[in-house]
């Protein structure tokens, strides 16, 4: 077994709390990709695990074995820095050698076996004998992760691999890093801001935000099924539109209203009766659609064609919303459409806490879709 | 575009700005070194207001002269002892100062104190810290390395007291470089060396000292220039060239030569000498250096 497990991990610097109380379990071989915005602390996160940095509180246990207080040299994990981290005096073989002569016990002839396999899977095998300078910046990615699979390593760690590369390169190498995954099957933590980047690469996804992880779970079912309001807003792209509205209850069904916008939430009676009059209904821009009779009025302010669809924003009783409508539909800045939501793809979440109280999904098994806070607090600030 | 296009009407108004430094380096620097040069050429007498052509013949005494060439050669050697001296333990120290985490500030005023002292102060306190016979470092040193201490009479130590002096300086002066150059090291490279468990020497060799080759090359150059020019006033306060000449090195000839015998022909075709060695040196250097650092 070389999963990763941390145990109410904690990370101040001086009065700022980076990491909060984060469990986090990575299975074997597995690929699990931590994602939040900016500063949430999923760098932090994996330098610990690194032992770049070490914990304020808590524990890193790696293959079975606390690692709390080893030195990152004794770890035996491998990582691919944001900045590649190359030796710019080295060539690409001897960053590639440079390391694992220290960390490994593998003799001279098969590190450069290792070397020569590695750079076959990667296809730099022409590019050995250059220096990082004389390297594009999709090269230089190759090579990193190349003197980490040569490591042998129990477990690969990187942190922002592909965000110093351009738009096309990067889907490019993360279709590429997918393939090397199902190869070698290495357990891997992945850190990211990109979603995208999260939902396409991760065997599971964590979303992490101000230090405390939101969910862990497939990247569908994160999707399909968010646990926090933080979580609906932020995966998708564009993220869930989320007003506040009242909640009443209608037989086993529920009305959210707000404005004179109302939507019908299919056996949300029990949650209604809850929540006290008021919750936060979340539904997908894709979960929208232009319909002449729909309940929802919305008034266009931006229109946004991205080709294959045409993103409307506007508002919607006061509230910014997100639609998206099909490719070339004859809508423009000012106008008002009615608009119909997918009964089937509604959610809500407690306006305090901003915890998930509901999905209309049927197709959710009910264990599964209730609400859980990943740290099982009652409250997130 | 345009706006700023207009500021000066000629080249004019530049020429005028730039003027008073043309006319700072010109009279302190070009015109002493022509006359310089022009010096070479001559015999003077009575304080150089008597001069006459003679030639190359100052240089021709000169590089027929044993206790000349022996200053050179003298010289050489001091120059290398204190770049390679003054550079190593610069290093050290450097690195050292670079992964110490506490205290940093203190060890680093400790380290580059010598260098802020005026090197006569500096060469004053050396001579007493190591006098033979009054000094408070003597009877140590004579008790550690077994030698009886007494450069004032024997050459080899006041060669080697004088080249001490030097380095520790020196020492300073490439301490606050070196630590410059070495806080420029990416983060992640330390990090990544730290996950492969690279031990700390290796790291310093294989890794920080290559890059920071442009800022060793550098300090290779003006550490040459200092041994070849700044021991002048330890020197003159500690050995005056003495014993027998030992630590007579070329820019204290040049000082005799000019201040004591009043030759200024000679000591200015000197100066030309020593010219033309340090700059040659130096480009040797920078050619040489341009394989190996990476810039």
């Amino acid at each position: 077994m070389t999963g990763i497990t941390t145990t109410d991990l904690v990370k101040r610097f001086d009065d700022v709390t980076a990491v909060d109380g984060v469990d986090l379990n990575v299975r074997d071989g597995e690929f699990l990709v931590l994602v939040g915005p900016s500063g949430c602390g999923k760098s932090t996160t994996l330098r610990l695990l690194a032992g770049l940095e070490s914990p304020t509180e808590g524990a890193v246990e790696i293959a079975d074995s606390d690692v709390t207080d080893t030195p990152p040299g004794d770890r035996d994990v491998a990582m691919v820095f944001q900045s590649y981290a190359l030796y710019p005096h080295m060539t690409a073989r001897e960053n590639m050698t440079f390391g694992v002569r220290t960390a490994t016990d593998f003799g001279s002839g098969e590190v450069d076996d290792r070397v020569a396999e590695a750079a076959a899977i990667l296809d730099i095998e022409d590019l050995l004998d250059r220096t990082p300078a004389a390297l594009s910046g999709g090269e230089q990615q190759r090579v990193a992760i190349g003197r980490a699979l040569v490591r042998d390593p129990e477990v690969f760690l990187m942190d922002e691999p592909l965000s110093n590369l351009d738009a096309k390169l990067r889907v490019q190498m993360r279709a590429e890093l997918a393939e090397l995954h199902a190869e070698l099957q290495t357990t891997t933590l992945y850190v990211t801001h990109d979603q995208v980047e999260a939902m396409t690469l991760g065997d599971r996804v964590a979303v992490m935000y101000d230090g405390e992880l939101q969910q862990v779970a497939p990247p569908q079912r994160l999707y399909d099924a968010p646990d926090t309001r933080f979580v609906a807003e932020f995966i998708g792209s564009p993220g869930m539109n989320t007003v506040e509205a009242t909640l009443e209850r209608r037989g086993d069904d529920a009305v959210a209203t707000w404005g004179s916008n109302q939507l019908t939430l299919p056996s949300a009676g029990r949650v209604a009766d809850r929540v006290d009059g008021r919750a936060v209904l979340g539904v997908r821009p894709e979960d929208l659609r232009q319909e002449r009779d729909g309940p929802l009025r919305m008034e266009i302010t931006v229109t946004e064609p991205l080709g294959d669809s045409l993103l409307t924003r506007g508002t919607v009783g006061g509230a910014e919303m997100e639609v998206s409508l099909p490719a070339r539909s004859p809508v423009g800045v000012g106008d008002a459409v009615s608009l119909a939501a997918d009964p089937e793809r509604l959610h809500l979440f407690d306006p305090e806490s901003g915890e998930a109280l509901y999905h209309s999904s049927t197709e959710l098994d009910a264990t599964e879709a209730e609400p859980l806070l990943a740290d099982g607090s009652p409250e997130r600030r | 575009m345009g706006v700023h296009e207009n500021t000066f009407d000629s080249t004019l108004g530049a020429y005028l700005l730039l003027l008073p430094t043309l006319v700072a380096i010109g009279a302190f620097l070009y015109y002493p070194s022509l006359q310089t040069l022009r010096l070479s050429l001559y015999k003077t007498f009575l304080f150089g207001q008597n001069t006459r052509f003679v030639g190359l013949a100052n240089f021709a005494e000169l590089l027929s002269s044993q206790t000349y060439l022996g200053s050179v050669g003298l010289t050489f050697a001091f120059a290398a002892i204190v770049v390679a001296g003054s550079l190593a333990i610069g290093l050290f120290v450097a690195f050292l100062l670079y992964e110490v985490s506490d205290g940093k500030a203190a060890y680093l005023v400790a380290a580059i104190w010598p260098y802020a002292l005026p090197t006569a102060v500096a060469g004053t306190v050396l001579l007493f810290l190591a006098h033979p016979s009054v000094g408070i470092y003597t009877h140590y040193l004579e008790a550690w390395f077994g030698v009886e201490l007494d450069w004032f009479t024997v050459g080899w130590q006041a060669f080697a007291v004088l080249a001490v002096a030097a380095i520790w300086k020196q020492v300073g002066y490439n301490v606050i470089f070196m630590l410059a150059a070495l806080n420029n090291v990416p983060e992640a490279l330390n990090e990544a060396c730290e996950l492969d468990g690279v031990e700390t020497w290796r790291r310093l060799v294989r890794v920080y000292v290559p890059l920071m080759s442009p800022t060793l090359v550098f300090l290779v150059v003006i550490n040459t220039i200092y041994a070849f020019f700044g021991s002048f006033a330890l020197i003159d306060l500690m050995t005056q060239g003495g014993p027998t000449n030992a630590t007579n090195l070329m820019i204290y000839q040049l000082y005799r030569d000019a201040f004591q015998f009043n030759n200024l022909g000679l000591a200015s075709a000197e100066s030309v000498i020593l010219f033309v060695l340090v700059a040659g040196l130096t480009y040797v250097q920078l050619r040489v250096s341009d394989r190996y650092a990476h810039y």
